[in-house]
């Protein structure tokens, strides 16, 4: 008697043994399937206007110097992308919110840090403040600009580095508006990328004085958490390659 | 023997007098006449809350049309002060109680609401119950490579208590002049009748009734 009941307690303990086994051996396999059908969706990547690192050339072609490097990695790592350009509250949010998307060139500030996957750095901006040269303004640092009316654009880490200072700052949808705004004086002084600042000014043909610089700050892309950390680490290795290619091409 | 009329009659060339033949004769088209405007009334009221009701959906829909594109601009920026000024336009319209503009996402990009809303009746709800609320997405062409893409949605919803108000303003004129020319109708066609028919009929009877059938004239 004693013998069946453990006859019978050493098969039911068996049987649970293999179910639970073969589950785990199943979840053991259902995980790179998974992995691999995330990554196996396509990225999609916004940017905006913000030249010389992002822009449409007149064929509507993305171009920049953040996106040649970016699709190099990209093309490097064998990841598939879509880009878009469009406004840069609405890149940015899509990124922030959206399964699979990603925005740059995004400024990698402690309040974003959390939001995303961060890949990078791409470019390093200078932060600087412009008027138009024929206001013959003399403003040296960030709290003579109190007395200013100071534009950016939305969702813009300058205008929102400048405005935590208790500095009023007007609000475009894009960067390219602030210089009209600026030409039409709506605006007495911009904050902007320097590179871009000087960029715009001399693609509309509009005399720009540089008032000063007041930060430095790396460029990154922005990826939303749901995108593959694994695919990420491989666009950073190939990003890094290249930077190192870079800096012995220029040695 | 003088015999005695079937109804109570007035003195020619007096005027009527209660339970007078002429009084229920002007009764009677008094009660015709409210009658029949009742009914005009009440068709006309009917009417009235279709075409109330089919105008105002009709300007809701147009208004809705005319900030699309603006609104959809908006949600696509992410522009929470352009969608301002468009909330605002559509608010500052005494019909519309609570509108919003809001992004793919969810988020609201600016919301405008009455603060003083007019309890919801039967009547009201009878009338406009099922015409209240409007809501449209918001279309955004990205460009030729991409595809038209819903960026958000507009929503509003209207004033119940204030369409009711315009409607109930509107019954009142509508009632009060159909009781006034129904007034007016009676009181023409009683003077009517009472010159023309029911008095010289009256003159003929009491001509009639005073006649002694004894008496003959001489030949």
């Amino acid at each position: 008697m004693t013998n069946l009941i453990t006859h019978r307690w050493r098969f039911c303990m068996g049987v649970a043994l293999l179910t639970t086994v073969g589950s785990f051996s199943l979840s053991l396999h259902a995980m790179p399937s998974e992995a691999m059908s995330t990554e196996a969706l396509p990225l999609t990547i916004n940017t905006e206007e913000y030249p010389p690192f992002n822009y449409a050339d007149d064929q509507g072609q993305i171009i920049g110097s953040a996106t040649l490097l970016l699709r190099d990695a990209l093309r490097q790592a064998d990841i598939e992308a879509r880009f878009r350009l469009l406004p840069w509250a609405r890149a940015y949010t899509e990124a922030r919110l959206r399964d699979h998307h990603c925005v740059y060139s995004t400024t990698r500030t402690p309040e974003r840090e959390a939001l995303f996957h961060w890949v990078g750095p791409l470019v390093v901006n200078e932060w600087a403040a412009f008027s138009l040269a024929e206001r013959e303004l003399s403003i040296a640092s960030l709290s003579g600009l109190h007395a200013w009316r100071v534009g950016s654009f939305r969702e813009d880490a300058v205008g929102d580095y400048v405005a935590a200072l208790g500095i009023s700052v007007l609000l475009a949808p894009s960067e390219r508006d602030n210089i009209l705004r600026l030409e039409a004086g709506l605006l007495d002084v911009i904050v902007t990328g320097k590179a871009t600042g000087e960029f715009m000014a001399q693609e509309q043909n509009i005399a720009l004085a540089h008032l000063f610089t007041f930060h430095r700050a790396p460029l990154y892309l922005a990826c939303h958490p749901s995108v593959s950390e694994a695919l990420l680490a491989r666009l950073q290795t190939q990003l890094d390659a290249l930077h190192s290619d870079m800096q012995k091409d220029m040695q | 023997m003088i015999p005695r009329p079937r109804f109570p009659l007035s003195a020619p060339g007096a005027g009527p007098k209660k339970g007078s033949l002429t009084t229920k004769q002007a009764l009677l088209t008094l009660l015709i006449a409210m009658l029949i405007s009742s009914v005009a009334g009440s068709i006309e009221l009917l009417s009235h809350a279709t075409n109330m009701r089919q105008e105002t959906e009709q300007r809701i829909q147009q208004q809705l049309a005319v900030v699309n594109g603006a609104a959809a601009e908006a949600a696509f920026q992410l522009n929470p002060d352009l969608a301002h000024q468009i909330a605002y336009g559509l608010f500052s319209d005494s019909e519309v109680a609570w509108v919003s503009i809001r992004d793919d996402f969810g988020r609201s990009l600016a919301e405008y609401e009455s603060p003083e809303q007019a309890d919801s009746t039967w009547l009201s709800q009878y009338l406009f119950g099922d015409i209240l609320h409007h809501q449209t997405d918001l279309a955004y062409y990205m460009g030729s490579d991409m595809p038209e893409a819903v960026v958000g949605k507009i929503e509003l919803m209207l004033a119940e208590g204030y369409l009711t108000q315009q409607f109930l303003a509107r019954i009142y004129t509508v009632v009060g002049v159909s009781i006034l020319e129904a007034f007016i109708l009676s009181i023409l066609v009683i003077a009517f009748f009472h010159l023309f028919i029911t008095r010289p009929l009256l003159k003929v009877h009491a001509a009639i009734t005073q006649t002694d059938p004894n008496h003959r004239p001489v030949a």
